[in-house]
């Protein structure tokens, strides 16, 4: 499958003979509060080619670090590392990677796409349970996003678009397949979603491979005036169902601030208080969330076309913990652009945003 | 007596000319700046105080509800693609990998960062159906000015300078509801394509900004019969 996919990027790159390019160059430094520091130099190259049956596209991210490029898992209360599943800190070394690489045919409204790419099913700004196929989080600041590898068949016509996405994993307990549709109408939108897919959940004790299967329909509107947006997902782990919702509404003021405001409830999950096994689970799974009722906030305040801020949080609503993002992005002179951002958190021992270090972000860039 | 209802037939009569005057100055003007199945390339290039960048555009127009916007290069990189499919407008961000709707609230912001408005380009509603239209006596232009009649009109008051001989605005000035002049937009160069007024050269100021210019030259303008619907869908935007 890698060599048919290889050869298949390979003849496309000889098919197609003239390319645009853009560069992107940031260099990044960032400190862990009374912890380490360390910097970053980060090249990422966009190739692209399309016509009308045929797109390719390629980025690559060069990323060099310098300095103690390490940083601590964020739940100082427990140290993993004594109880042997997960070491006390993640070191960072060097990385050179296709974070997308694809290829794309499109004739008569079908569209197959194959490759890595990044493939967004919900409205949410922050966080849902329908994008199972990828996704980052907002709060992560260090981390290289690499897209997974998928093939995708798409079909649409006027306002109806359907598709089939398969992802390759590695091994069949981790792919996943889904199926979308999507309608759009003079006064809203709406998806319906259905998806498969295999999961290892680990343990303090044991491995359990589970089989899930998602239903979901989201709805958008903006007949109000802001954009109103509801998804409602059930989930099928193996025999037990879980309902998760998400509301949310979004608006832009006086053609400057930007909110977006959601809600997120997961009626199956762990009530606040956590334990500590509650705790150690979401590390060693990658749980991105924890509890059941979530308020999330995204805002963008643009001054002018040079200075803007931003903030981003999660507050869990249990226990009242928060985790946040600000941003400072000014561009001083032309084709050039620093930001300053800073991660921090809110939260007592046991509490699902538990105080961690307050990691500053300084980057400096330029594209072209 | 005789001359009393001569004179009423007169100011009746003129009352009724001055009408289809008016009515036929914005149906060949709407005629020239609404043209259906067209494709063509443009050059975008957006002036700012200390930044210039510029762009170069495919586009598709089905018609007001089916438009279709791709950034073939730009001078920052800028990929970027636009699909406009009847009321909904989305954005599709090549490195991200993912469509943004543009949603009623954003409609202010600028259209792929220029002076025009996504509200500017999304405007299919007839003008005389969002504006009080008064025709303006003037030897070189017919001078329209348009009073917003409706809540939601992209601006409050407009007033355009209809160039007589070919039914194109040459200039148009955009005012806030205090009166303060907001943009203005001038028709520099235009070509007849069978039998419309096609502009070949616009410019829009952003008067609110220190300098903000965007100018769109059009290329190989070519008017179909039709024009296939596939480029209009959310497949072909995120292919």
């Amino acid at each position: 499958m890698k060599k048919f996919l290889f050869l298949l990027f390979f003849l496309s790159f000889l098919f197609l003979s003239s390319f645009n390019l853009s560069f992107n160059y940031n260099y990044s430094y960032f400190y862990f509060y009374k912890v380490n520091y360390f910097s970053s130099h980060d090249l990422v190259l966009d190739l692209e080619n399309s016509n009308e049956v045929l797109k390719f596209f390629a980025q690559f991210d060069a990323r060099i670090y310098q300095g103690d490029a390490k940083y601590e898992i964020p739940y100082p209360d427990i140290d993993f590392s004594i109880i042997g599943i997960m070491p006390k800190y993640l070191y960072l070394s060097n990385q050179y990677r296709f974070t997308q690489l694809y290829l794309s045919l499109y004739k008569n409204g079908f569209n197959l796409k194959i490759g890595k790419f990044p493939v967004k099913w919900s409205f949410s700004e922050v966080y849902s349970p329908v994008d199972i196929f990828y996704f980052s989080s907002p709060f992560d600041i260090i981390s290289l996003k690499e897209f997974p590898s998928n093939i995708l068949f798409s079909y649409s016509r006027n306002n109806f678009t359907s598709s089939l996405i398969y992802q390759d994993n590695n091994d069949f307990f981790s792919s996943k397949e889904g199926l979308f549709f999507e309608f759009l109408n003079e006064y809203y939108n709406s998806r319906i979603f259905l998806s498969r897919y295999s999961q290892i959940r680990k343990n303090l004790l044991s491995i359990d491979s589970i089989e899930n299967y998602l239903f979901g329909i989201s709805f958008l509107s903006e007949y109000f005036g802001p954009a109103l947006y509801d998804e409602l997902t059930i989930l099928k782990s193996n025999d037990d169902f879980g309902l998760q919702m998400l509301l949310g509404w979004d608006y832009t003021f006086f053609e400057k601030l930007y909110l977006c405001h959601e809600f997120y409830m997961n009626f199956k999950a762990p009530n606040a208080p956590y334990s500590d096994i509650n705790i150690i689970n979401k590390y060693l799974n990658g749980d991105f969330l924890l509890g059941r009722y979530y308020m999330f906030l995204t805002s963008l305040l643009n001054l002018n076309d040079r200075l803007n801020f931003s903030l981003n949080s999660i507050l869990n609503l249990d226990d009242l913990s928060l985790i946040a993002i600000f941003n400072i992005s000014y561009i001083p002179i032309n084709n050039l652009i620093s930001s300053f951002s800073t991660v921090w958190t809110n939260g007592e021992s046991k509490e699902e945003f538990y105080k961690i270090p307050t990691v500053f972000l300084f980057q400096i860039g330029t594209k072209f | 007596m005789l001359k009393r209802i001569l004179f009423y037939v007169l100011i009746v009569s003129s009352i009724f000319m001055y009408a289809e005057t008016l009515e036929s100055i914005i149906d060949k003007v709407e005629k020239n700046l609404s043209v259906k199945n067209v494709v063509y390339r443009a050059k975008m290039k957006i002036e700012e105080s200390d930044n210039t960048r510029e762009m170069d555009l495919l586009l598709y127009i089905k018609d007001e509800k089916n438009v279709y916007v791709e950034v073939l290069t730009s001078t920052d990189g800028n990929r970027s693609r636009f699909l406009k499919k009847d009321n909904s407008m989305w954005l599709y961000l090549p490195s991200a990998g993912r469509s943004v709707l543009i949603k009623g609230h954003m409609l202010k912001e600028g259209f792929m960062g220029s002076s025009f408005s996504y509200e500017d380009i999304s405007e299919r509603r007839k003008l005389k159906d969002i504006y009080d239209i008064s025709l303006v006596n003037d030897e070189k232009y017919y001078i329209l000015e348009m009073k917003a009649k409706v809540n939601d009109a992209p601006y409050k008051f407009k007033k355009s300078y209809i160039m007589k001989d070919v039914y194109l605005p040459y200039k148009e000035e955009i005012y806030s509801s205090s009166n303060r002049l907001l943009k203005e937009f001038y028709i520099e160069e235009y070509e007849k394509i069978k039998d419309i007024y096609f502009p070949k050269k616009v410019v829009m100021k952003d008067l609110l900004q220190k300098k903000n210019i965007t100018t769109i030259e059009y290329a190989d303008i070519s008017i179909k019969d039709k024009i296939s619907e596939n480029y209009f869908t959310k497949s072909y935007l995120e292919r």
